[in-house]
């Protein structure tokens, strides 16, 4: 009897490629489309477990794009609270498709406007990348001045790109109502003043998301043709919703969504690929519990995990460390769980009473 | 009235010895020197207003220097750390690496994204340098230093290079002509100075600046504060004179100037 399953490979069967293989490598789970070498200039962007594959593409030695050094002497965590060296551009968290192909649209044909300076007691907030200066800058100019200069230096950063890392993070934004452009976070929050009739949630279907995925790639190719498109989904749940729904129920519904415009976008498009980040830690048969006690924040050894298998495909895992090295002594105390990395939507728990 | 003040620093407490040595008895100070080199005070503990060493080196340097191995910190009414590092060259490396609004030179500049530096705000520069310099020996002994302790602790950095040091690799290095050059120098020093008391301010203590009267072209030192000064005695009690960094008894005298007047509040 012939049919199609008969001589499948091991990994299409759940019994060999899950029940009964070795389920901290998952041999099989991620093949690469396309290669990733010690010579590859990736660039990085996305929500905030994001920060975690350009960590560690560097520190297999990889080169991973900054176009916005920070001076060498910075201490990584003053660095990072200013938004230097967390992605490939000093955008800050990218949480969502849309928001990501409004950047690279912006980068490609846009410069700064004054409607999007957020004031706040006589300090001025970029309102796309509020955090990256956490006290603000002294006037909207200054503002604008940064942000021509952070398009400018994005713009020169993507056109040396061989890879583009975009992790989806989430489904939910907050729109200006005017423009159409959407907010990392909603105003109020981080900077700048919420205004209902300004303001306007957005719960991104599998089709919006699908068509920005898109657009994203055509944009990219508009920097340099030949540039790989790589898209992972977060496995980090929620910090809240504003769908009125149960905040577990929106973490299943926006996962879900991601992951299946993700998995659509790449089975149609040339030199895209999908990194499974999201099943090797919320699955299950994954083993884990992979989060901290606040169920929310992913544990280091799960993005070990997560990393071992993205480099040891790539055949970038021997000789990487088995975790970031810490070069400053100030460092020592720090904790290697997920809130190491900066994420603006943490912002939002602070109003879960 | 006289105050008891511990002086804990590296080769830039030398300055101060000497000025004292010459006029034991212009400043209401009695002053007790506590030297290490390199980075050996970081080997230290303080238990009880006790300070010990807690390495084999700084045991070493401490018994060599002071003749003890532990130095009581509760007997005295302030205390100093002078050197270990703090110099206005950590400003000179930010500027290297990175232009903010504020310079004139980058108010000069057409195209800012073609430029090697990263361009920065005042505030991250600010910040980095801050973080920076709290990483270095003489804020860590400082801020353990004023955990520990009920007195006034008082941070003294190291003098800005030597004018003659523009022409040296070592000037050139950090950028120093350049900086004047291009009309920096002037945000370049408030830059360290800012920086400094916001570490100061981060780690419970005060900064005392460099004197105006010592400083040329806002970040060199003016050369007659330099001439014939001494770096810590070597193991064979030997001392070195005459270098780009180190100041002499008549910048150590003005530093003695500015603590008799703080610890006089």
């Amino acid at each position: 009897m012939s049919h199609p399953y008969v001589g499948m490979p091991p990994e299409a069967f759940w019994k060999t490629a899950v029940a009964e293989t070795d389920r901290e490598a998952f041999p099989g789970l991620y093949r690469p489309a396309f290669a990733i070498t010690h010579d590859t200039t990736v660039a990085t962007a996305g929500s905030c477990f994001a920060q975690h594959i350009g960590r560690y593409l560097r520190i297999a030695g990889c080169t991973v794009l900054d176009a916005e050094p920070p001076p060498r002497s910075m201490p990584e965590p003053v660095a990072q609270r200013y938004g230097y060296s967390l992605f490939s551009g000093r955008y800050g968290n990218v949480y969502t498709a849309r928001q990501m192909r409004q950047l690279l649209e912006e980068v490609a044909d846009g410069s700064a406007e004054h409607r999007f300076v957020w004031e706040n007691d006589g300090r001025y907030r970029d309102a796309f990348r509020p955090t990256v200066e956490p006290e603000g800058l002294d006037s909207a100019e200054e503002v604008i001045l940064h942000r021509n200069y952070h398009l400018e230096r994005t713009s020169r950063m993507l056109q040396q790109a061989d890879v583009f890392v975009f992790t989806l993070g989430l489904t939910e934004a907050w729109e200006d109502r005017e423009t159409g452009r959407v907010f990392p976070i909603c105003p109020g929050v981080a900077g700048g003043t919420f205004d209902p009739d300004q303001h306007v949630f957005r719960n991104f279907t599998h089709a919006e998301i699908l068509a920005d995925l898109y657009a994203i790639q055509a944009q990219l190719r508009r920097f340099n043709p030949e540039m790989k498109l790589l898209v992972t989904v977060s496995p980090v749940p929620l910090t809240a919703t504003a769908t009125g729904q149960h905040v577990l129920e929106a973490t299943s519904w926006s996962k879900a969504t991601l992951r299946a415009a993700a998995g659509e976008f790449v089975a149609q498009s040339k030199d895209a690929a999908y990194f499974p980040s999201y099943e090797i830690v919320t699955h299950p048969a994954s083993g884990g519990p992979w989060f901290e006690p606040n169920l929310r924040s992913v544990k280091i050894e799960a993005v070990e995990k997560v990393m071992a298998i993205f480099l040891e495909a790539h055949g970038l895992l021997d000789g990487a460390p088995a975790e970031p090295s810490q070069s400053t002594e100030q460092n020592e105390d720090d904790s290697d769980s997920e809130d190491d990395l900066i994420c603006d939507d943490l912002l939002l728990q602070a109003f879960a009473g | 009235m006289t105050t008891r003040l511990c002086l804990i620093g590296n080769s830039h407490l030398v300055a101060l010895q000497e000025a004292l040595a010459a006029r034991p008895d212009h400043w209401p100070l009695d002053c007790t020197f506590v030297p290490f080199r390199g980075t050996a005070a970081r080997d230290t503990e303080i238990v009880n207003g006790i300070l010990r060493p807690t390495s084999d080196e700084a045991r070493a340097q401490m018994r060599q220097r002071t003749g003890a191995e532990e130095v009581d910190l509760t007997v005295y009414d302030a205390i100093a750390v002078v050197g270990f590092g703090l110099k206005q060259q950590h400003a000179q490396t930010v500027w290297k690496d990175a232009r903010w609004p504020g310079l004139p030179s980058l108010e000069r500049q057409d195209d800012l994204a073609s430029m090697r530096p990263t361009m920065i705000s005042r505030r991250a520069a600010e910040a980095g340098l801050s973080g920076y310099l709290q990483s270095l020996t003489g804020f860590d002994v400082a801020a353990r230093v004023a955990a520990a302790m009920d007195c006034p602790v008082y941070v003294i950095g190291q003098p800005r290079l030597h004018a003659r040091a523009c022409h040296h690799p070592m000037g050139q290095f950090f950028g120093l002509s350049r900086a004047i050059k291009m009309g920096d120098a002037a945000e370049i020093s408030d830059l360290y100075e800012t920086a400094s008391a916001a570490a100061a301010g981060s780690t419970g203590v005060s900064v005392l600046p460099q004197p105006r009267e010592t400083i040329v072209d806002h970040i060199l030192t003016d050369p007659p504060y330099m001439a014939g000064s001494a770096r810590i005695r070597g193991e064979h009690g030997e001392t070195e004179r005459d270098d780009f960094k180190h100041p002499n008894a008549a910048y150590g005298a003005l530093m003695l100037d500015q603590l008799a007047s703080v610890v006089a509040r």
